[in-house]
C-alpha cells in the first residue's frame, strides 16, 4: 500500500498510525505538511525502507513509533531542524537499523527504546538530552561501546543492557546515575578506564533481572562486596566469569574465584540465579543459607566443572 | 427512566455550555455575525443548566412527571448538532484560510454562501427556543421543584479520608475471604486426577457480575494452577454469539499467540491439535451463553487431544449451558453475606470502619445490602459514594425508589445506574460512548481517548494536551469500575481495558434508540434518532434514514455497505472498520466530509486514494493489517 501526497493536505491530522501494513515501503514527503501531527507510529511495516526527510519538520511531534520494521536500515541521515516537543522514540526491534542520525535535536526527549537493532554506537546527541529517563538497549548484540558521557544523563531511570553480549565494560563514573532502577547487565572491564563493580554501591534502587558478566576481570574481592548486590531489589541473577558469548578456556585462581561469589551475596529473596564459569572449590556460605529458604526456586550451574559438589 | 434521562441530558449540557464558550468568542462567529445568535443560546443553554441542577437531588427518581425531561433531552441533541454545525464550518474556514493564506476579511468577500449559513443558523436557533418554551409551558412541577431544594450538607467524616481506593490495582489476592474457599475447592478438582471424563469441565456459575471471571483470573494466576499445568493455561472469551469458525479462531490465537486471520480453518485445526496432543493443559471458556448440545460437541472434539488430566473451566450465568456440556464438577458462587458484602465495599474503597463516621455507617450498610450481595454491584456504587461524602447524599442514594424492584437482577442493576447518575457530568458522554463498543471487546485506551476527542467530548484546560485529560477521564471511569480489566502490552505500551457485560447493558439502556446494533428491518422514526451505529457481522445496504443523525459508526466483521449514501455531509465524526477479512478502501468514507477519527482494519487497496484529503477534519488515522492488492 502507498499512501498519496494529498495526506500532507490533512491539516488537523494528530495520529497517523501504520500497523501490520506488509507492503509499506515509505511515507510520502509531504508528511511534513501535517504540522500538528503528534503521533507518528509505523509498526512491523516489513517493507518499510524509508523514512521521509520531511519527518524533521514535525514540530509538534511528540511520539515516534518505527517497531518492528525490519528493512528499515538506516533512520534518516541527518535530521533538520528541531523536534521540539519529541518524547518518544520507539525503534524496537527494527533488525536491520544500523545507523542513527548523525543529527537530531531533542531536547525533551524522555524515552530511547532501541533495543534488538543493530546499532554498533550511540551517537553524539543521545548523551546531550539531559532530559532522558529510560534508555533501553537491550539485546543491540553489536552495541560495542557506550559513550563516556552517559554518565551526564542523571535523570537516567533504564539503562537496560540485556544480552548487549559484545558491551566488554562500562564508563567510569556510572555511580553518578543514583536514579538508576534498571540496568540489566555489567560488564566487569579490564582496562584502568573502565567502571569497577564497586560503583553498583550506592545504585541501591536497580531492581529486577540483572547480569553480572566477565567476572574474570574482577581479582580484588573486596570490591565485589562494595558492590552490594545484597541491598538490591534484584530477584534474578545471572553471574558469569566469562562473557556471555565467548566461551574461552579460563585461566583463573580458584581460590579467587571463591572469594569473589562469596562477596557477590545476593538479597535473600532472589528467585533465580544462574552462575557460569566459577572454578570455586566449594560454594559460598550464603548460598547455603539461601538453600533453605523456600524463594530460591532454581540455581542453575554451567561449566562449573571443578566444583566438586557438582561432580 | 426519568432519572436516567436527567442524568444523561446532565452529561449533553456540559458539552453544550464548552462548545458554546469556544464558539461565541471566535474571530469567525464575530465575521459571519453568527455571534448574536450563538449568545441567546448560550443565555437559553444557561437556563437549561440551571434547571437540570435543580433536579440534581431527584433525578434518581423514578418519577412520570419528569417525561418531558426526555424532549429536553433531545433539544440538547438539537443544539449540540447545530453548535457542531458552526463549529466545523469555523474550522473549515480555518483550514482553508491557512492554506491560501489570505486575511479573513479578504477571504469572506465574495462568499455568499456564508449569509445563508447564517440565516440557517438564526432560523435552527429560533426553532430551539420555541420548543424549549413549550416545554416549559408544559411541565409544571419546575417551580415546586425549585421551592423544594434541599442542600446537600457535606458532613466531615471524622478521620480525614485520604487513602486512595484500591480499585485500580491489579491485586492478585481477593477481597472477599469466602471466595477464597471456593478457589480452593476448584483448584482441587483441577488438579485431581479422575478417570474418563467425569471431571474434564469444571464449572462456575453465578449472576452477572458476581465475580465468575475475576475468580477463574485468579484461579489461572494461582502457582498450584501454573505448576500442574506447566504454563499450559489458555483464556477464550466465548460471549453470547456461539460461532464454531470463530471460535477456532480465538482458540488458535490463545495457543498459538499469533492472529488467525490469514489462516484457514483447517490449518488452524491442524495447529491446534498438535499443539495440545499428548501435554496436560486448562481452557477457560469465559462467558458461555448457549445451550445446543450438539454445537458444544462439535466444538469440544478439537480438544480431545490433550493429555489425560486436562481441563476445561467454564463460566457461565446460565444453568442449562451445564447440561449442554455435561459439566459434572458445578460451583455456584453464592451472594455475599450482607457482613461480607460490608467489608468487601470498605476494601474497595480502601476504608476501615472506624475511618467512616457514626452517621455513614448505618446509610452505607444500607446501600451495600440493597445491592444484593452481588460484588460488581457493591463496587461500582462504592467508587460513587466514595467520591461523594455528602450524607445527604448517601441517604439520598438509600432512599430512591429505583430500588424498588422485586428481583435480584433488577436490584444489580439499579445499583448500576444510580452509579452513573453520580458519575461526574463531564464522563458521562465519554462513557455512553462505549456502547458502540461490541460486547467483550477490547477497548485500546489510545483509540478510545482520539475518539472522545473526535466527538469534542474533552474539555480542554489551558496548556493541558487533550490526551493528557483524556488520561484523566480514562483512569476515572476505570476506579467508577465501569471500565475494567486493564492490560498493558509491550512492546508498543499500548493499554487497553474492557467493559463488563452489564455495564454495557447499561449504556445501551441509557442511551435508548441512540444506538442501534443492527439494521432494523423497519424504519421507524426513532431509528432516525440513531446517533451510534454499531454492526457486528452485518452485511447489506445501510439505509440512508437510519444514517441521518449517526455521529459515530464502528463495523467489526461482515461488511455492511454504505453505497446509499448520496449526501455529502453527515455529521460523521468516527468510524471504525474492523474487518474480518481484506475489503476493498470502502468508498463511503471520503463522503464524510468531517471525519475526525478514521481506524480501519484488513483493506486492500495499492494506493490510499488521493480523495482522503476530501475528509479535512481527520484528525487521527489508523491502519491495521493492510496491504496491497492480492494480484501482482
Amino acid at each position: 500500500m502507498t499512501l498519496p501526497e494529498s495526506i500532507g493536505k490533512l491539516k488537523k491530522l494528530q495520529t497517523l498510525e501504520f500497523n501490520y501494513i506488509t507492503d509499506l515501503e515509505t511515507l510520502p514527503q509531504s508528511i511534513g505538511n501535517c504540522q500538528d501531527l503528534q503521533s507518528l507510529q509505523l509498526n512491523y511495516c516489513e517493507k518499510l525502507r524509508k523514512i521521509p526527510s520531511s519527518v524533521g519538520r514535525l514540530r509538534k511531534l511528540r511520539v515516534l513509533h518505527i517497531i518492528g520494521c525490519s528493512s528499515l536500515q538506516q533512520l534518516l541521515l541527518e535530521f533538520n531542524g528541531e523536534l521540539s516537543n519529541l518524547m518518544t522514540v520507539n525503534l524496537h526491534g527494527c533488525c536491520g537499523l544500523q545507523d542513527l542520525p548523525t543529527t537530531l535535536s531533542c531536547p525533551k526527549l524522555r524515552t530511547l527504546d532501541l533495543s534488538e537493532t543493530k546499532v554498533t554506537v550511540l551517537p553524539q546527541w543521545v548523551i546531550s538530552i539531559c532530559t532522558l529517563e529510560c534508555l533501553y538497549l537491550q539485546n543491540c548484540e553489536e552495541l560495542l561501546d557506550l559513550p563516556k558521557g552517559i554518565i551526564n544523563l542523571k535523570n537516567l531511570e533504564v539503562l537496560n543492557l540485556v544480552g548487549c553480549s559484545k558491551l566488554q565494560c562500562m564508563p567510569s563514573g556510572l555511580r553518578q546515575l543514583t536514579r538508576l532502577r534498571n540496568l540489566g547487565s555489567f560488564a566487569v572491564g579490564c582496562g584502568g578506564d573502565d567502571a569497577r563493580i564497586s560503583e553498583l554501591e550506592n545504585l541501591d534502587m536497580i531492581s529486577g533481572h540483572m547480569e553480572i558478566t566477565n567476572l574474570k576481570y574482577l581479582k580484588d574481592p573486596s570490591e565485589a562486596e562494595k558492590a552490594m548486590l545484597k541491598r538490591k531489589n534484584i530477584w534474578s541473577l545471572d553471574l558469569s566469569w566469562s562473557s556471555s558469548q565467548t566461551k574461552e578456556e579460563l585461566v583463573s585462581d580458584v581460590e579467587q574465584d571463591q572469594c569473589v561469589l562469596n562477596a557477590l551475596e545476593p538479597p535473600s529473596k532472589i528467585m533465580f540465579l544462574k552462575i557460569c564459569g566459577y572454578r570455586g572449590p566449594i560454594l559460598p556460605s550464603w548460598m547455603v543459607k539461601q538453600n533453605d529458604s523456600s524463594c530460591c526456586a532454581g540455581i542453575l550451574f554451567k561449566q562449573a566443572s571443578l566444583c566438586p559438589f557438582f561432580l | 427512566m426519568s432519572g436516567m434521562e436527567a442524568a444523561l441530558a446532565f452529561g449533553l449540557s456540559k458539552v453544550v455550555g464548552n462548545k458554546l464558550v469556544s464558539l461565541v468568542s471566535s474571530e469567525f462567529a464575530a465575521i459571519t455575525g453568527v455571534e448574536k445568535d450563538l449568545s441567546e443560546l448560550q443565555s437559553l443553554h444557561a437556563d437549561i443548566t440551571s434547571w437540570l441542577s435543580m433536579l440534581h437531588d431527584r433525578a434518581m427518581e423514578s418519577d412520570p412527571s419528569l417525561r418531558w425531561l426526555i424532549k429536553l433531552r433531545n433539544l440538547l441533541n438539537d443544539m449540540y448538532d447545530l453548535l457542531d454545525e458552526v463549529y466545523l464550518q469555523d474550522e473549515k474556514q480555518r483550514v482553508d484560510r491557512d492554506h491560501g493564506k489570505h486575511a479573513i476579511a479578504v477571504w469572506f468577500c465574495g462568499k455568499p454562501k456564508l449569509l445563508l449559513f447564517r440565516w440557517k443558523v438564526a432560523h435552527k436557533i429560533k426553532a430551539i427556543k420555541v420548543e424549549f418554551d413549550a416545554i416549559v409551558n408544559q411541565k409544571s412541577d419546575a417551580n415546586t421543584i425549585l421551592h423544594n431544594l434541599h442542600l446537600d450538607q457535606l458532613i466531615q467524616s471524622k478521620n480525614k479520608i485520604t487513602r486512595e481506593p484500591s480499585l485500580l490495582s491489579n491485586n492478585k489476592e481477593s477481597k472477599i475471604p469466602s471466595r477464597d474457599h471456593v478457589k480452593s475447592e476448584i483448584i482441587l478438582e483441577l488438579v485431581a486426577s479422575k478417570k474418563g471424563e467425569a471431571g474434564r469441565i469444571v464449572s462456575i456459575v453465578g449472576l452477572g457480575g458476581s465475580g465468575k471471571t475475576t475468580l477463574a483470573q485468579q484461579i489461572c494466576h494461582d502457582d498450584k494452577i501454573k505448576g500442574h499445568f506447566k504454563g499450559r493455561i489458555f483464556w477464550i472469551h466465548v460471549s453470547q454469539e456461539f460461532c464454531r469458525d470463530k471460535l477456532i479462531g480465538k482458540l488458535f490465537e490463545a495457543i498459538i499467540g499469533q492472529k488467525s486471520d490469514h489462516h484457514a480453518q483447517q490449518h488452524m485445526i491442524r495447529v491446534i491439535s498438535n499443539k495440545l496432543s499428548g501435554n496436560k493443559f486448562l481452557l477457560v471458556l469465559d462467558d458461555a451463553w448457549h445451550e445446543d448440545r450438539h454445537d458444544w460437541e462439535n466444538f469440544m472434539v478439537l480438544l480431545d487431544n490433550g493429555a489425560p488430566g486436562s481441563k476445561i473451566l467454564l463460566t457461565t450465568r446460565n444453568q442449562s449451558v451445564l447440561e449442554a456440556v455435561e459439566s459434572k464438577a458445578i460451583f455456584k458462587l453464592a451472594y455475599l453475606s450482607v457482613d461480607e458484602s460490608w467489608s468487601f465495599f470498605l476494601k474497595t474503597c480502601g476504608w476501615v470502619e472506624e475511618d467512616l463516621s457514626y452517621a455513614f455507617i448505618p446509610v452505607g450498610k444500607d446501600i451495600v445490602k440493597k445491592c444484593g450481595g452481588v460484588p460488581l454491584a457493591i463496587k461500582t456504587l462504592g467508587s460513587v459514594l466514595w467520591e461523594r461524602r455528602g450524607i445527604n447524599t448517601w441517604r439520598a442514594i438509600r432512599e430512591s425508589n429505583l430500588w424498588d424492584e422485586e428481583n435480584i437482577e433488577a436490584r444489580v442493576f439499579t445499583s448500576l445506574k444510580l452509579s452513573y447518575i453520580y458519575l461526574k457530568d463531564h464522563l458521562k458522554q465519554c462513557f455512553t460512548f462505549c456502547s458502540i463498543f461490541p460486547k467483550g471487546c477490547k477497548i485500546n485506551k489510545h483509540y478510545l481517548i482520539e475518539q472522545w476527542m473526535a466527538h469534542g467530548f474533552i474539555k480542554l484546560k489551558k496548556e493541558e494536551l487533550a490526551h493528557d485529560i483524556g488520561n484523566e477521564y480514562f483512569d476515572s471511569l476505570m476506579r467508577a469500575g465501569f471500565l475494567q480489566d486493564r492490560v498493558e502490552t509491550l512492546p508498543q505500551r499500548s493499554v487497553s481495558c474492557k467493559m463488563h457485560d452489564l455495564i454495557h447493558d447499561l449504556t445501551h439502556y441509557i442511551l435508548q434508540n441512540e444506538v442501534v446494533t443492527s439494521q432494523p428491518k423497519n424504519m421507524t422514526d426513532s431509528s432516525q434518532n440513531c446517533r451510534y451505529l454499531s454492526l457486528t457481522s452485518c452485511s447489506g445496504n445501510v439505509e440512508r434514514a437510519l444514517f441521518y443523525k449517526v455521529r459515530a459508526v464502528h463495523v467489526s466483521g461482515g461488511n455492511p455497505s454504505f453505497d446509499n449514501l448520496v449526501k455529502k455531509s453527515f455529521y460523521v465524526c468516527s468510524v471504525v472498520l474492523d474487518y474480518a477479512v481484506d475489503t476493498p478502501f470502502p468508498l463511503f468514507v471520503l463522503k464524510l466530509e468531517y471525519l475526525a477519527y478514521l481506524e480501519i482494519h484488513h483493506v486492500s487497496c495499492p494506493k490510499l486514494p488521493e480523495a482522503i484529503s476530501v475528509c479535512w477534519n481527520l484528525q487521527s488515522l489508523h491502519f491495521i493489517s493492510c496491504k496491497g492488492c492480492d494480484i501482482t
